[in-house]
């Protein structure tokens, strides 16, 4: 009984941190989609600060959480993090996110510096660009990792084949 | 006969998701590093640095 109610708890904690995660990452995207194609000099400077921000209080520790979550989830769950491949595949693009997310953190702060102390070059139009290719990558791979959740499409991992055998 | 215990490998979604994923992680490595990479943009256009922007007000 206790055991059940830890793994909602789990089970709900991980669903808040994903979703939230996805939705400060089209946020972002609409941030990075206003910044590069606004007219006002003001509005996309204040895009690229508050990328910055939403970058470090909500997109970062949401990531972080949801992995935590994640991984906490399937080690109390029959699901396990080696015996099915979806957990596997969506334990891979999580990671895969949280590395790129925290390669972006500089540039986007760095971005952020210059819209609030400087001017925006041509030259950082490139790196403005590179954001916005990146954001709408890092939704695709968040709402993969969501079908996967859902469908939990078949197949076992040769560890969770040897598994379920020892069980039989 | 087959043995009925024998692991019947990985499903076709898993080594098409697989593939997909290495080949996306290499373009993006390959264009963050050749060019288009943020390195080349340690200060992005800034006027001043923040350490210089101390005494503006004077």
């Amino acid at each position: 009984m206790a055991r059940s109610s830890v793994r909602k708890l789990a089970l709900t904690a991980h669903v808040t941190f994903s979703v939230g995660w996805m939705g400060a990452v089209a946020c972002f995207l609409a941030l990075a989609i206003a910044g590069l194609t606004g007219r006002e000099d003001q509005a996309v400077r204040a895009a690229y600060v508050a990328m910055n921000v939403a970058t470090w209080a909500v997109i970062l520790p949401l990531c972080l959480a949801s992995l935590l979550t994640g991984l906490i989830e399937s080690l109390l769950t029959p699901w396990g993090l080696f015996r099915h491949y979806w957990v596997i595949a969506k334990l891979v693009l999580t990671a895969l996110a949280t590395i790129v997310l925290l390669a972006h953190t500089q540039p986007i702060g760095l971005l952020a510096h210059a819209a609030a102390h400087g001017t925006l070059a041509a030259e950082v139009q490139s790196v403005r660009v590179q954001l916005l290719v990146d954001a709408a990558a890092a939704l695709s791979v968040l709402l993969l990792a969501t079908v996967l959740a859902i469908y939990k499409p078949r197949g076992l991992t040769r560890y969770g084949w040897r598994k379920q055998h020892q069980r039989a | 006969m087959a043995d009925s215990s024998a692991y019947p490998g990985r499903p076709r979604w898993v080594k098409i998701l697989g593939i997909i994923t290495l080949a996306l992680a290499v373009v993006f490595v390959v264009v963050h590093l050749a060019g288009g990479g943020f390195h080349h943009h340690g200060h992005l256009g800034a006027e001043t640095p923040p350490a210089t922007n101390q005494n503006t007000g004077n």
